[in-house]
């Protein structure tokens, strides 16, 4: 169960959108939310069908069309999205319009792109693709389950070709609401957010957003150098009672993909700069990553979301791709000159848990 | 009546997000559906709405509806007939 990945489309806090590879310049702010670097949108959809759309669904559309471009405009068979919270600022809009007009008419509009679906469908009447449809929505393992299905569907079905997607915005709301929790730290250089050092220590994270698409494919199309070996999810580990829980299920992983703790190059862990969530993933990286040659981390660079590990996957996509790993990215670690297979392992608050190998295909490069 | 159709073209603007639409592209008597405009049902809802909402307006009978969407024009007649 394994797929080539094609292509990507991604915009997020950092300038992906416009390049394949690595942007030049990586975005340092100082803030509690990352915003995503939005393309000009008119370059890219209808202006007619741009009108009506919400924030949401042009960045879902533009990163799915930029990715199907870059694969040579590729018809995929299947359309597939992952997204924890969905339109989320249509479905305040249109709750908050029925609230304070009584429940009566309400404006069309936010309705009909309030639903969680609404990117998946969206893309698909724009393609006039009328294949397989569907949108995931299990918080932070979303993306990890729209990947699952995608492979499930390429093990069907080889010569299909898949779009698959994870997507999020963050809106005030959701911040304010999320801040009484303690989930976002006082504004913080995003670039110290795991450094463990002044504001970037202690608790909570940089919230973030983004819309990363891949096209995932059974045999190679034309020179796909990356491949998506496998998806794993678990959920609630008695990490804090049973440390060796998560090293476990790592550990069963790797095995059931013929791999070894020390055949990675590359370990992309989903460190946040909370220190309780962090500790996870120091754990793990000591007792069971030993033999891992670097580690890199990525919230630092698109934020915390549902669908982050979207964001992931294109790191880890492009530095096999590539054969490098910006500085930036890197976390007390020397980068490898070889990067033939990469592991990210993400978790969210100890209860949603998700790893995706990586390898690179052989005979690339 | 000149000030209130101005007033209803910028609000027409806003209310159906024409980014690209200036209100000297249109007239009071320009047709506001498929030609024209060239709005759509999705629109003559929100039209519907800006009615109700800001000018207290309710229109139940389909075909007066018609009526009244069909420029700016009617629509400020029927906001300033429902005024007196």
């Amino acid at each position: 169960m394994k797929a080539y990945v094609a292509s990507s489309g991604v915009i997020s806090p950092q300038q992906t959108h416009d390049t394949t590879g690595f942007p030049e310049h990586v975005c340092e702010t100082v803030t509690s939310r990352l915003r995503c670097l939005e393309p000009d949108y008119r370059t890219l959809i209808n202006p007619v069908q741009l009108r009506r759309m919400p924030r949401i669904l042009k960045m879902g559309l533009a990163s799915a069309k930029i990715c199907l471009e870059r694969a040579g405009n590729v018809k995929p068979g299947a359309i597939i999205v992952g997204t924890g919270l969905g339109c989320l600022d249509n479905l305040e809009k249109f709750l908050l319009d029925m609230l304070d007009h009584d429940e009566h008419i309400t404006s069309v509009l936010p309705f009909i792109n309030s639903t969680h679906n609404a990117v998946a469908s969206q893309i698909a009447m724009v393609l006039k693709n009328y294949g397989y449809n569907y949108t995931y929505c299990h918080r932070a393992l979303s993306f990890e389950s729209a990947l699952q299905d995608a492979l499930m569907h390429i093990r069907e079905s080889p010569d299909t070709s898949v779009l698959v997607g994870g997507i999020d915005e963050c809106t005030d709301d959701y911040m304010l609401l999320h801040n009484y929790l303690g989930y976002w730290k006082q504004p913080v250089s995003n670039l110290d957010l795991f450094r463990g050092t002044g504001a970037g220590s202690g608790s909570g994270t940089v919230a973030g957003e983004g819309s990363a698409f891949f096209l995932l494919s059974g045999i190679p199309r034309n020179e796909e150098n990356v491949i998506l070996e496998a998806v794993h999810t678990f959920f609630m580990p008695e990490a804090y009672t049973d440390p060796e829980g998560i090293a476990a299920e790592a550990d069963h992983f790797l095995t059931e993909n013929n791999t070894g703790p020390a055949d990675l190059d590359l370990v992309i862990l989903g460190l946040s700069g909370d220190d309780h969530d962090d500790s996870i993933y120091r754990r793990l990286r000591q007792r069971y990553f030993k033999g891992a040659a670097s580690f890199a981390g990525f919230k630092h660079l698109c934020g915390e979301f549902y669908t982050a590990t979207a964001f992931a996957l294109w790191l880890g996509a492009t530095a096999i791709a590539n054969q490098h790993v910006p500085a930036v990215a890197l976390v007390d670690s020397e980068p490898k000159t070889i990067i033939n297979k990469v592991l990210i392992y993400n978790h969210f608050k100890n209860a949603e848990h998700g790893m995706m190998l990586l390898t690179r295909a052989e005979g690339s490069g | 009546m000149e000030e209130l159709i101005d007033q209803l073209k910028q609000e027409i603007i806003e209310v159906l997000s024409l980014e690209d639409v200036v209100p000297e592209d249109f007239d009071a008597d320009t047709p506001l559906f498929v030609e024209g405009l060239g709005l759509d049902s999705i629109d003559a809802l929100e039209l519907i709405l800006l009615m109700e909402r800001k000018y207290n307006i309710k229109i139940e009978d389909p075909k007066e509806r018609r009526n009244v969407l069909r420029n700016v024009r009617a629509m400020a007649e029927c906001i300033t007939s429902n005024k007196n």
